[in-house]
């Protein structure tokens, strides 16, 4: 069938460029926690990168809808394949987002050792790299168990919101990289969520369920 | 890297024998080497009747008459000395019905190499093998070898008539409407196996399946009432074809 080389072209593609862009957010985060500009260098370079390949990924998706007209699961597959795509890219601006956050806040002293970030971000990033192995594999049990860690992301999100609440209370010169600081925990969660979403398309691809917005009127 | 001219077509017309009116009018275009070229377009609008201008087939009708210039290589074919033996040794064509000829499996595939005066028993089996096996064939037939080939099945007699067309080394192979009398599953050996052919020969295929057109073909030419209306890559022909026509035929508002 010529419809396969062109659907394994179109995963590995999406494959390389998830790892670009876990590694933009691993290093966007690293520059803050070591207070050391210096990792916000591979956030500069692999922007560009990762926006080329989402233009490339999406001619290609696209093309091969239009020669092959799928259908069934490789209809499920491409229309995901879009969706994953665009996902990707905004896992790369989100670490964009969090590197001019980073730029500010390395030109104050830090604000204190940081404990909860790196923690979250551990979270964020196994849930990009879970979601995309997923995705490799179409394995759905490991896509579930991406989904349900979203909620503990939720937590630390709003454990960092309070904890860093006490220190802007305390010392009003904290506000300015405070405020920074939940930006960037409020970019990594959103990067959660979109890891939710692939892992939701993983599972419409190989099941056909829609799991989004399940208990919408319940 | 760009590709690379293996024919051009320059202010190609042609018209039928007694016909006042062409059938094709002023065509311009370009085939690719080891590229497959689609061509497709609504019944008559000309497209087999270009396929057939690149071996000059419309020869064996008295009458016809060409004018412009169709260049393989740079060399003009419709020239009046060209030497249409070699011309259609370097071009070979696949018809819409399998056409195997009356005898065993092993000499239909000889048949075109014993012509050109090769009697060597070995370098015919090792051509006649090479070429089963390039039609994806081989693995199917390799044991009945000396039996007739009309024990085929259709998907079967194609690729063994492509292997006979393959055994001569062309340059060039003209597939007209290659599926047309073939199941789907056929079908698609078929055409897996167009797409592994333009390892080493440059393909020219007339469809009126658009699908196959779009799942095969790296450059597409839709053509209509004997005009090329539109050339360009497949991706944009099936995605962003440029002209209205074009993007009405493909997305099936036509007629």
């Amino acid at each position: 069938m010529l419809l396969k080389p062109r659907l394994e072209e179109i995963r590995d593609r999406l494959i390389k460029m998830a790892e670009l862009a876990d590694l933009m957010i691993e290093n966007a985060v690293k520059a803050i926690i070591e207070h050391n500009p210096e990792y916000l260098k591979v956030v500069d370079e692999l922007e560009p990168q990762v926006d080329q390949m989402e233009v490339e990924n999406e001619t290609l998706i696209i093309t091969t809808i239009a020669r092959f007209q799928p259908e069934a699961k490789y209809l499920r597959m491409l229309v995901m394949d879009l969706f994953v795509n665009r996902d990707l890219e905004r896992i790369g601006d989100h670490a964009e987002n969090i590197k001019e956050q980073a730029e500010r806040i390395l030109t104050k002293p830090k604000l204190k050792e940081y404990v909860d970030l790196p923690v979250m971000t551990d979270i964020v990033i196994g849930m990009v790299k879970d979601a995309v192995k997923s995705l490799e594999t179409l394995d759905t049990e490991l896509a579930r168990e991406v989904i349900s860690r979203d909620d503990k992301v939720d937590a630390l999100h709003e454990q960092i919101i309070r904890e860093i609440y006490t220190y802007m209370v305390e010392d009003p010169r904290t506000i300015k990289v405070g405020i920074r600081l939940i930006t960037v925990s409020s970019n990594l969660e959103r990067v959660a969520d979109i890891a939710t979403n692939l892992a939701e398309e993983v599972i419409y691809m190989k099941e056909g369920k829609m799991l989004r917005h399940q208990n919408l009127g319940e | 890297m760009a590709d690379k001219e293996k024919i051009k077509v320059k202010n190609f017309y042609f018209w039928y024998a007694g016909s006042k009116d062409p059938a094709l009018k002023n065509i311009n275009i370009s085939v690719y080497e080891k590229k497959v070229t689609a061509l497709i377009g609504p019944s008559g609008c000309g497209k087999t009747t270009l396929l057939r201008s690149f071996n000059r087939m419309h020869d064996l009708y008295p009458g016809n008459r060409y004018k412009g210039e169709i260049l393989l290589d740079g060399e003009n074919i419709l020239k009046d000395d060209y030497d249409l033996i070699k011309l259609r040794s370097k071009v070979g064509m696949v018809f819409q019905k399998p056409t195997p000829f009356p005898m065993s499996i092993f000499d239909n595939v000889a048949y075109g190499l014993k012509l050109r005066g090769i009697k060597d028993r070995k370098i015919l089996e090792e051509r006649v093998e090479k070429a089963l096996k390039q039609a994806a064939l081989w693995e199917e037939v390799k044991d009945r070898l000396k039996s007739p080939a009309s024990g085929l099945s259709g998907g079967q007699q194609q690729r063994l008539v492509i292997a006979r067309a393959l055994a001569v080394e062309p340059e060039v192979l003209l597939f007209d409407e290659p599926t047309s009398a073939l199941d789907p599953i056929s079908t698609s050996k078929i055409e897996e196996l167009v797409v592994s052919l333009k390892k080493s020969v440059t393909i020219i295929i007339v469809t009126h399946n658009m699908q196959q057109a779009a799942r095969v073909s790296d450059y597409t030419a839709f053509m209509y009432l004997g005009e090329l209306i539109e050339f360009d890559k497949t991706d944009i022909i099936f995605t962003a074809p440029k002209e209205k026509l074009t993007e009405d035929y493909v997305s099936g508002r036509f007629g």
